[in-house]
């Protein structure tokens, strides 16, 4: 696996401001996210990570300043067309309640007028690659449970194959066991498929293994841009040691009570 | 999404079939159409014209219990029938208001510039005269209207023509100097039951009218001679004397042929003996003219199924239109807040305009009969299927709406694929609300000449017949019912499974 660092930005915000009457959610960002680099957006909740993603995907409209994808700017005339080589998963998935978990993932293809055998082949690696069970893929979303979900809202994502691959706090509504699972899947996904992923997520250490780079965000604007080791080795300022501190000792304090609960045992 | 489109082509071929069958039986010139107000004498008046048309070779087309005065002379004016009985007291104060037109030639010319002609006076005189029963008057000794003056106790209900008529309640206050505080309106064959249940002591009445002397009631003497006389007539258009000579002629044989006590008479026979309008219209000229009229009796069951023919009529064809309407209104409201704004005032608005006015609103753009009433019913619909549309389209989960957005799908592939099927039960739902109100609210087409389950309904409160009204009560709420079943059982094909799934299915 190659990754040229020194590509140009696939993705590029340039002075972009977000204001929701009157708050401002992201405030005058400029960002570069390098051809397949797996970039997590991470910061307290409301910092507007979010937020900036959805500006990415063209959700939002920035108030001011440009979002370029692939070069070519983000209008409500290129959007469609750019969209379809960006994949989006939400935190809940965001399926179709209406369609199979099949519908959902060929919705698009469809619409592209592939053909039946080309969708079914394409279907039968996603499966492959994202573990699911083919057998449920004719039920609906309903009827799936929350990690299989992610996985078709994965799925469906990537059916295009698209270059860029969009997650807003994809395991943020899963309990802990399948989240790790499913962590597990994404990182040996990014790894296979070497896309461009931009990641939002609360949770450091899921940004620190799944992301090359982490952008830390607080009150809209980004604070720190770094590999892990690089962001606890220098921390730029106080609110990057605090949120750092936090989330480590977090980390600390479980495996602290690993450790205590192992003695014990023994 | 395919039963979608099957309910829209649907919709569309109902409209299509029943306006082009409107077109068709109406327009057509091979009819002698009749008019009658809503009260018994007037449809006996009219059976007996229909009747002797009938019997010189013509067509008759009855539409009969309309609303009202104006609602007739509109119709009349506008073409929409050729016949209708009328009185001339009517139609000196009532139709040519503020007594400009006075004396029987300024009438007539007033009428021929209008291409209309009456016909003299059909032989007796409906009067209005004011009556309380004969014990009440004669406890209190009230013999004369004058007498009335000091006794504040005592309860007025009054016809609403009666209170509005220059020539009836105005006037008469006016030439008695007479201000009692106790007057309300209420219909006129409902105030007999008011009257002899107690609830009101004085009515307005009419000199023919049977219940005079079934309820025995004493007509107080108009001792100032206020009330004028008011004698029956046919107006008609003066074309029918072109297309139809020989009908027109033989209904005019009715002139001067009915006196007071054969008025009074036949009312009695159809009010009080429960005897249809036809057979007692038909047992008179056959008296008097040796008329032989073969009137086909309808039973119970053909009657039901001609009014449930009527009321399907009514309420598919305005339903119909209203989908195909109120579905895209609702979407542009839910997409555009601005204009979505306007669009739900307008409907909103609509909705609290009461059924009866906007009925009524609509007669002098439309005409009488079924258009009318499916243009007011359609208006009604709209409310509830625009509302269910824009806030099933806009109830949307954001994280559904921005997963559509970032695949990548075009505004009109959303609304198609993803919006439309998932505000599918919510739109459902606004078409059965509007279905059972338009099934009920059709009921008062009957009043402009719609027909429909409110015919018999109007029919037996005129006539007192129980029977008869729940004839229109009983299936109108079978087919609420029916059509409030037929949707549940329609969701079926209507809304994707997926929804319809409940969490605890799950694996």
């Amino acid at each position: 696996m190659t990754l040229k660092s020194d590509s140009q930005p696939v993705i590029r915000l340039e002075g972009v401001t977000k204001r929701y009457d009157g708050s401002i959610a992201v405030d005058d960002v400029t960002l570069s996210i390098l051809k397949g680099k797996r970039t997590a957006l991470i910061g307290p909740s409301g910092s507007g990570k979010s937020t900036l993603l959805s500006l990415i995907v063209g959700i939002e409209t920035p108030s001011e300043g440009a979002v370029y994808v692939d070069g070519r700017q983000l209008t409500p005339q290129s959007a469609v067309q750019l969209r379809r080589g960006m994949g989006y998963v939400t935190q809940d998935g965001g399926l179709f309640p209406h369609m199979t978990a099949r519908k959902n993932i060929e919705l698009m293809a469809k619409e592209c007028s592939w053909p039946h055998g080309r969708r079914e082949q394409r279907i039968e690696e996603l499966c492959t690659l994202t573990r699911f069970p083919r057998e449920a893929l004719d039920r609906y979303p309903i009827e799936l449970s929350g990690g299989q979900r992610q996985r078709v809202s994965l799925m469906r994502a990537l059916m295009l194959d698209p270059d860029i691959l969009l997650m807003d706090e994809p395991m943020g509504a899963l309990d802990p066991m399948i989240r790790t699972d499913l962590q597990d899947d994404l990182k040996t996904i990014f790894v296979s498929v070497s896309k461009t992923v931009v990641l939002v997520t609360h949770d450091l250490a899921e940004a620190a293994y799944l992301g090359d780079e982490i952008v830390l965000i607080n009150h809209g604007l980004i604070v720190q841009k770094d590999a892990f080791d690089e962001l606890v080795r220098s921390p730029k300022d106080e609110f990057v040691k605090k949120f750092l501190d936090a989330q480590l000792r977090r980390a600390g304090a479980l495996s602290d009570g690993y450790r205590r609960a192992e003695d014990r045992l023994s | 999404m395919r039963g979608w489109f099957a309910i829209f082509v649907f919709a569309v071929v109902v409209a299509l079939i029943f306006t082009v069958g409107q077109i068709k039986g109406d327009r057509s010139n091979h009819f002698v159409r009749m008019g009658s107000k809503k009260f018994t004498e007037s449809v006996i008046l009219e059976e007996l014209a229909a009747q002797l048309g009938e019997s010189a070779g013509a067509t008759v087309l009855r539409r009969q219990e309309l609303g009202g005065t104006r609602l007739l002379w509109n119709a009349l004016n506008s073409g929409e029938i050729d016949l209708y009985p009328e009185y001339s007291g009517t139609l000196a104060h009532e139709i040519f208001q503020n007594g400009v037109v006075e004396g029987d030639t300024a009438i007539e010319s007033e009428l021929s510039k209008r291409g209309l002609q009456m016909s003299r006076s059909l032989g007796f005189s409906n009067r209005y005269a004011l009556g309380m029963l004969r014990e009440k008057s004669e406890g209190l000794g009230v013999k004369t209207i004058s007498d009335l003056m000091g006794q504040t106790a005592l309860r007025f209900g009054f016809s609403d023509e009666f209170l509005n008529r220059k020539d009836g309640w105005p006037g008469l206050q006016a030439a008695y100097k007479f201000e009692p505080s106790n007057v309300r309106g209420i219909d006129h064959d409902l105030a007999y039951k008011g009257l002899a249940d107690g609830s009101i002591d004085v009515i307005d009445l009419y000199t023919t009218d049977a219940e005079v002397a079934y309820y025995n009631i004493q007509i107080l003497r108009d001792d100032l001679r206020y009330f004028s006389d008011n004698e029956a007539l046919f107006l008609y258009r003066a074309d029918i004397a072109k297309s139809e000579p020989e009908a027109l002629s033989s209904i005019l044989r009715l002139q001067g042929r009915i006196d007071d006590q054969a008025m009074i008479g036949m009312n009695g026979e159809v009010k009080i003996r429960r005897r249809t309008e036809k057979e007692v219209a038909g047992e008179f000229l056959a008296s008097k003219f040796g008329v032989k009229s073969d009137q086909p009796k309808h039973g119970v069951v053909s009657r039901i199924f001609q009014r449930t023919i009527e009321h399907l009529r009514l309420t598919s064809v305005s339903l119909a239109a209203a989908i195909v309407v109120a579905v895209p209104l609702g979407v542009i409201a839910a997409k555009r807040a601005a204009a979505g704004q306007i669009i739900l005032a307008i409907v909103s608005v609509l909705q609290t305009i009461p059924s009866l006015a906007l009925l009524v609103f609509m007669v002098p753009f439309l005409g009488i009969g079924a258009p009318p009433a499916i243009a007011a019913l359609f208006l009604y619909s709209l409310l509830p299927i625009v509302r269910n549309t824009a806030s099933g389209l806009t109830n949307i989960p954001p994280s559904i709406r921005n997963s559509s957005i970032a695949l990548g799908l075009t505004p009109a592939q959303r609304l198609r694929l993803i919006e439309l099927p998932l505000a599918s039960p919510s739109i459902l739902d606004g078409l059965k609300i509007a279905a059972v109100i338009n099934v009920g609210t059709a009921t008062l087409g009957a009043l402009i000449g719609a027909g429909g389950y409110g015919q018999p309904i109007f029919t037996g409160v005129r006539l007192d017949d129980f029977g008869l009204i729940l004839e229109g009560a009983i299936p109108a709420a079978l087919l609420a019912l029916s059509v409030q079943w037929l949707f549940q059982a329609s969701e079926r094909y209507l809304i994707p499974k997926g929804l319809r799934l409940k969490p605890n299915q799950s694996i």
